[in-house]
């Protein structure tokens, strides 16, 4: 014993350093580890690991500081009491529980982060001095506060960086084997750093007290390294019970990822399937080399009509009849060329019928070459092509037979626009551009004013346009067209552009005007038969004054040789030859009015004077058949615009008509009732006889050419006298009547001038 | 004044036609009536004087031909000549059977015209000289009884005294006093003129005063 007071030195056991600190990076490499399996860990085996992990950290830790402090030998005995030396274990295990838990959280925060190092820094602290304190031996223990201090400050800067290290570890789960030795042996050192410098902050004197010794047991040197190997073990089983945790984690994570890949590719595979089966189109897999059916999908049974399992026993051979060799190597060329084809054929059904179809092949490589054969059913397809084709090649003949074209004119650019028909109607070269400008300059210069007026007039409300004109082709030659166009506007009522068809109407024009000839030679052919049979009327006409003339000469001859002439008589004479003279020289201009075969002469007339004029001319035929004329005519009739040779041929077979329909009347007076009335604004004529009638069924039919009730009419009377009123732009009918038959006409005022 | 002169009827419904006629008939000394129509014709008050008719076959209402009928039927024989603008060989025919005097075709020679008058004035005197002839005839037999007609009746037909007498019943010299009395009323020189006498009332029926008297009614 050596006496009080005096200051001792301690020396270390260089062996028991090393231990201790191998035991300090043993204990970091377990904590690290194991914080691992904490993170990775949930529920109750998360607890298990916790407490186990932290029983051995806090093992770990403590027996590092008993090491230490048995590789620090005081020329005093030295025991321990082993309560105090309990709860120092106590806070160790409690210290390395808590810094497991905060680095197994999923986050940390600088602040919880700072928390945690500091609780940790004073546990380590806490079990060091709690460990000193556990001294029993016969000397002071002081301490060197600045130290201690430093030693506390150490502990705490260490344990933020043990933390923060010990959480990125676990972040990374795969973090690497060595920066984990790295980190451990970092934090090794921390811990055995710290240990030390509190050691040199302890300043050991003797002292005369004897120790309290109860409860205190001493440790041999046999037992520090007892403790040491245990300690050492236990974190070796640790470490080793983590690792193999970690493998079959890591083991049963990979078997769980590949189930859940297995059934995510399984879904996606029938999800693809379905997808491909729903397809609109066939799809087929198809051997290269055999050009058989690997797969095919919905579509392609329903379209084929067979089974799936069918179409898999079958080729392309059995479902394309058009399929040969040459083609299949045409395809096959195709594919090794570009690596895809498309071309159209046919696919034969199940039940024999066929349909077109449009295969589009794919060549792909998976593991081997495939072809992949998309066919779409076109039969929709080639039946709107098909009708589409016969609906254009319609238009086309219908253009060409038809003589027409469509044309567009914009007004921005002046251009016309027109259909292939085009230059074969107008004259032009197939090439040549056409403007609007130059349209309306091959107009016929008749025409012109009329087209322009007729476009100026048209509007958004009233944008369509038909009529007909002339057109002059650049050799000269004239043709009619007619158009009809619609014109488009803006918002501000601005023409944007005209679209319409031209049609030649040249033809049509021609015969219409070698009809209206024909019509016309027929009309006269008509009046002069009509004559013909006025021949016996007209003699009477002439011969009545002529025969005045005649007779009255021959009383001037006779007085004029008497010897005694009587010249009042003779003045008288002669003054009734002149008069009768002028009758005939009337007479036979009227006649010679109706045998003219002039064009139709429009002027104004009253429809009255006509009558007149034509009562005059048929009087005589009318008196031969004993018919009496009733005219009741209108006064203030309004004036017409007509043709009067025409209207008056109408008159004149209107009236011969009735006179021949009262023939066979015996027991009534053979009355012909003309009359004429205003009529809107044009004038209304009856021609009403008591004759035998018309059959009512035969009403109708009187109008038509060569359909005559006479035994002598050739049946064109009637017929012509309505062209005649409907080209005056009115009608001519006919009514039954009580007795005889009434045929009526109305010409408007206008007199058709303008239609 | 002029009651006995000739008249010459006109009817035409040209007025210029029936002046011209009446200038010129006029200007050989014949009286004209001119007339625009029949209906004006036969309502005039005309006098029965020597007279011709020249007539339009065309008139408004009835045709020349139809009034030539019914002038014929309601027994006015006046000597017609048919003036016409264009007639036809069937009218010329049925005109000149129902005895119209001459159909001329206007315009007509002045000559024709006045010469059919003159023969148709003529005829129409010839007429009225036989009708006048008859009407004395007739005053005479008029006389006649009973019983002269009937020996009348049979002296014609040849019959003797003897043959009258046993048919009708009486005594021969009592028919030969009846047919002394009947020579004597008849002013009848002899039998041929007698039988003369007869056969001109037999041609004219329509104007016999008394219907059993009749000539023709002997029997």
């Amino acid at each position: 014993m050596i006496s009080a007071r005096a200051a001792l030195t301690g020396s270390y056991n260089d062996l028991q350093v090393v231990l201790s600190a191998l035991i300090a990076v043993a204990a970091s490499y377990a904590a690290l580890d194991l914080a691992g399996r904490v993170t990775a860990a949930s529920g109750r085996i998360r607890s298990a690991w916790l407490i186990g992990g932290a029983g051995a950290m806090g093992l770990g830790i403590w027996s590092m500081h008993f090491v230490g402090m048995l590789a620090f030998s005081l020329p005093v005995p030295v025991s321990y009491n082993l309560p105090l030396v309990l709860v120092s274990l106590l806070v160790g295990i409690l210290c390395s529980a808590f810094a497991l838990y905060v680095v197994s959280r999923h986050r940390l925060g600088i602040s919880r982060a700072l928390a945690g190092s500091v609780l940790m820094g004073a546990g380590i602290a806490g079990l060091h001095y709690i460990g000193m304190d556990a001294m029993r031996m016969s000397a002071e223990c002081r301490f060197d506060l600045r130290l201690v201090a430093l030693s506390i400050l150490l502990a705490i800067l260490f344990s933020l960086a043990a933390l923060l290290l010990a959480f990125h570890q676990c972040e990374e789960t795969r973090g690497t084997p060595s920066r984990k030795t790295a980190s451990a042996l970092g934090m090794g050192a921390a811990i055995t750093a710290m240990h030390y410098t509190g050691m040199a902050a302890a300043h050991f004197t003797a002292s005369p007290v004897a120790p309290d010794l109860s409860h205190a047991v001493s440790v041999s040197e046999l037992g520090t390294t007892g403790i040491g190997i245990v300690t050492l073990i236990v974190l070796g089983i640790a470490i080793l019970t983590s690792a193999a945790d970690r493998r079959i984690s890591a083991l049963a994570k990979t078997l769980e990822q590949r189930v859940a890949e297995r059934a995510r590719t399984e879904q996606s595979l029938r999800l693809f399937r379905m997808l491909i089966d729903q397809s609109n189109d066939a799809i087929e897999v198809i051997d290269p080399e055999t050009l058989r059916y690997i797969d095919v999908n919905g579509k392609a049974c329903l379209d084929l009509g067979y089974s799936r399992e069918e179409l898999l026993s079958l080729s392309v051979f059995d479902i394309d009849p058009s399929v040969d060799e040459a083609k299949v190597a045409k395809v096959r060329s195709e594919l090794q060329d570009a690596g895809s084809g498309i071309f159209e054929s046919f696919h034969r059904r199940k039940d024999g019928s066929t349909f077109p179809v449009e295969v589009s092949v794919k060549q792909v490589r998976v593991d081997r070459l495939y072809f992949v054969s998309v066919a779409r059913d076109i039969t929709e397809r080639k039946r709107a092509e098909e009708a589409l084709r016969e609906s254009e090649e319609m238009l086309r003949l219908a253009a060409q037979a038809g003589r027409m074209f469509a044309y567009e004119w914009d007004a921005a650019s002046d251009v016309i626009v027109r259909s292939a028909e085009a230059p074969k109607i107008l004259g032009i070269a197939g090439t040549a551009l056409m403007t609007g400008q130059q349209a309306l300059a091959a107009t016929y210069p008749d025409d012109r004013e009329r087209v322009i007026a007729l476009v100026a007039q048209l509007t958004r409300e009233k944008p369509d346009l038909r009529i007909s004109y002339r057109l002059v082709r650049p050799d000269g030659s004239v043709i009619w067209i007619e158009r009809n166009s619609r014109a488009h506007f803006d918002e501000q009522g601005r023409m944007l552009r005209v679209v319409g068809m031209i049609a030649d109407i040249t033809e049509t024009k021609r015969a219409e005007q070698s009809l209206q000839e024909t019509q016309a030679e027929l009309a006269h052919v008509t009046r002069a038969l009509a004559m013909g049979e006025l021949v016996a009327t007209i003699a009477h006409e002439v011969y009545q004054p002529l025969t005045a003339v005649l007779t009255t000469s021959s009383f001037v001859q006779r007085q004029l040789t008497s010897n005694i002439p009587n010249l009042k008589a003779l003045q008288d004479a002669m003054a009734e030859i002149v008069q009768d003279g002028n009758r005939i020289r009337a007479i036979i201009s009227r006649i010679r009015t109706l045998f003219t075969k002039d064009a139709p002469d429009r002027v104004e007339l009253d429809m009255n004077e006509v009558i007149q004029e034509v009562t005059v001319l048929v009087r005589s035929e009318a008196a031969r058949n004993h018919v009496q004329f009733k005219l009741n005519l209108a006064d203030h009739l309004p004036l017409i615009i007509g043709d009067r040779v025409q209207l008056q041929q109408v008159l004149i077979n209107l009236i011969l008509n009735g006179i021949a329909a009262m023939r066979t009347v015996t027991d009534r007076p053979r009355n012909l009732d003309i009359s004429s009335a205003k009529h809107g604004d044009g004038v209304l004529v009856r021609v009403q006889d008591c004759g035998i009638g018309v059959d009512p069924n035969n009403l109708q039919r009187i109008f038509e050419p060569f359909f005559t009730t006479k035994r002598q009419g050739i049946g064109i009377g009637l017929s012509i006298s309505r062209s005649i009123i409907e080209s005056h732009g009115g009608r001519l009918w006919a009514e039954p009547s009580s007795s005889g038959a009434i045929f009526q006409f109305i010409v408007p005022s206008t007199g058709g001038r303008g239609i | 004044m002029r009651e006995t002169e000739p008249i010459v009827f006109v009817v035409d419904d040209d007025l210029s036609v029936r002046r011209a006629i009446k200038l010129l008939v006029e200007s050989v000394g014949l009286r004209v009536e001119l007339f625009g129509s029949a209906q004006q014709f036969l309502q005039a008050n005309r006098p029965d004087v020597l007279s011709c008719l020249v007539l339009d076959v065309r008139l408004p209402g009835m045709s020349g031909l139809d009034f030539q009928r019914e002038l014929a039927e309601t027994d006015i024989p006046i000597p017609i000549i048919f003036l016409t603008a264009h007639g036809d060989i069937a009218m010329t025919v049925r005109a000149m059977k129902a005895g119209a005097v001459e159909f001329l075709t206007k315009p007509f020679r002045d000559q024709d015209l006045l010469d059919a008058i003159q023969v148709a004035l003529d005829r129409d005197r010839d007429r009225r000289h036989r009708e006048a002839d008859i009407a004395l005839l007739r005053e005479r037999f008029g006389l006649l009884t009973s019983r002269e007609r009937q020996v009348v009746a049979r002296v014609v037909l040849g019959m003797l005294n003897k043959q009258i007498a046993a048919e009708i019943g009486t005594a021969e010299n009592t028919v030969k006093v009846h047919r002394s009395r009947m020579m004597e009323k008849m002013q009848a020189k002899s039998l041929a003129e007698l039988v003369k006498m007869v056969e001109r009332l037999q041609s004219h029926p329509t104007v016999s005063a008394h219907k059993d008297d009749h000539p023709t009614k002997l029997k």
